[in-house]
């Protein structure tokens, strides 16, 4: 062991520990949980290092990593529930039918967003944003965050939450029908386009 | 025969995942020529893909830039860190 060599755990967490858990509360929202992906990543990386070598920036190979375990406590999370009949996938609509009248068309009319990062407090979409997502059924809110926002692709999706594609898509169609919807119901009326 | 809103939000769902057939890329385009709607409903479905792009620097600053990790979250950490380093390397 060179003298460097117990310091990078303490340098890591002094660096990138803020960030770090920063970006795992905003897939987890949670930071029990964001604090436990942030200890799980740093705890790899101590046994990565010597393949890490520099090639990508320090907090760019953390963050790669602190992806994994995201992705890892929303798996063990999602073996925990029962896994939901699936039969009631076989058509994609569920209950969003009712967002559609008779004929196919939209029963209450799609709103105008504009930018919504503009339009609203970046503090106050994230809330609206949050307030959904917790609100959401739990296994859509998990899939829309590891594809939407760790942005994982589908195919990586299918294999680690052991789930097919046709069911990925239907349960991604609902959970943005769901966020959609939701945040919709929650916009500021004054900010409302 | 002309899409319906509902088949056509569907389609731009799942175009995110898997690409349309020749057929229905072109019943989502005649279909989106002719709807505001849908052409919203699109807009926000890329909205959502931009969450993820935006970046990691993006993401964490955005949702919780007031947000920090505690002494004692950061001291449970240290502890963690320091037991794994004392176990002996893994085989």
């Amino acid at each position: 062991m060179d003298a460097t060599d117990g310091l990078e755990p303490e340098q890591w967490l002094r660096r990138h520990g803020d960030y770090l858990y920063r970006y795992a509360y905003a897939a987890l929202r949670d930071e029990r949980r964001a604090e436990d992906a942030v200890q799980d990543c740093l705890l790899s990386a101590l046994r990565a290092r010597e393949a890490y070598a520099g090639r990508a920036g320090e907090r760019t190979w953390l963050t790669a990593i602190l992806k994994h375990k995201i992705v890892d406590i929303i798996r063990a999370e999602s073996r925990e529930q029962a896994t939901a009949d699936l039969d009631e996938l076989a058509e994609p609509y569920g209950e969003f039918e009712a967002c559609f009248d008779a004929t196919g068309h939209w029963s209450v009319p799609v709103a105008d967003w504009g930018d919504p990062e503009r339009s609203l407090e970046k503090t106050q979409f994230w809330r609206i944003l949050r307030h959904c997502l917790d609100n959401m059924p739990n296994r859509l809110a998990q899939l829309f965050t590891l594809r939407e926002i760790v942005g994982r692709d589908s195919e990586a999706i299918c294999q680690e939450m052991a789930i097919s594609p046709t069911n990925l898509w239907t349960l991604l169609y609902r959970g943005r029908m769901s966020l959609r919807r939701c945040l919709e119901q929650n916009w500021p009326e004054s900010e409302a386009a | 025969m002309m899409l319906s809103c509902k088949e056509t939000s569907w389609l731009l769902s799942r175009s995110r995942e898997q690409p349309l057939t020749w057929s229905e890329r072109l019943g989502v385009r005649v279909h989106l020529w002719l709807c505001a709607q849908c052409r919203r409903f699109r807009r926000q479905l890329d909205w959502f893909d931009r969450l993820s792009r935006r970046g990691e620097a993006d993401l964490s600053d955005w949702v919780a830039a007031d947000l920090a990790l505690s002494e004692s979250a950061r001291e449970r950490i240290r502890t963690a860190v320091a037991v794994r380093r004392s176990e002996p390397p893994a085989a």
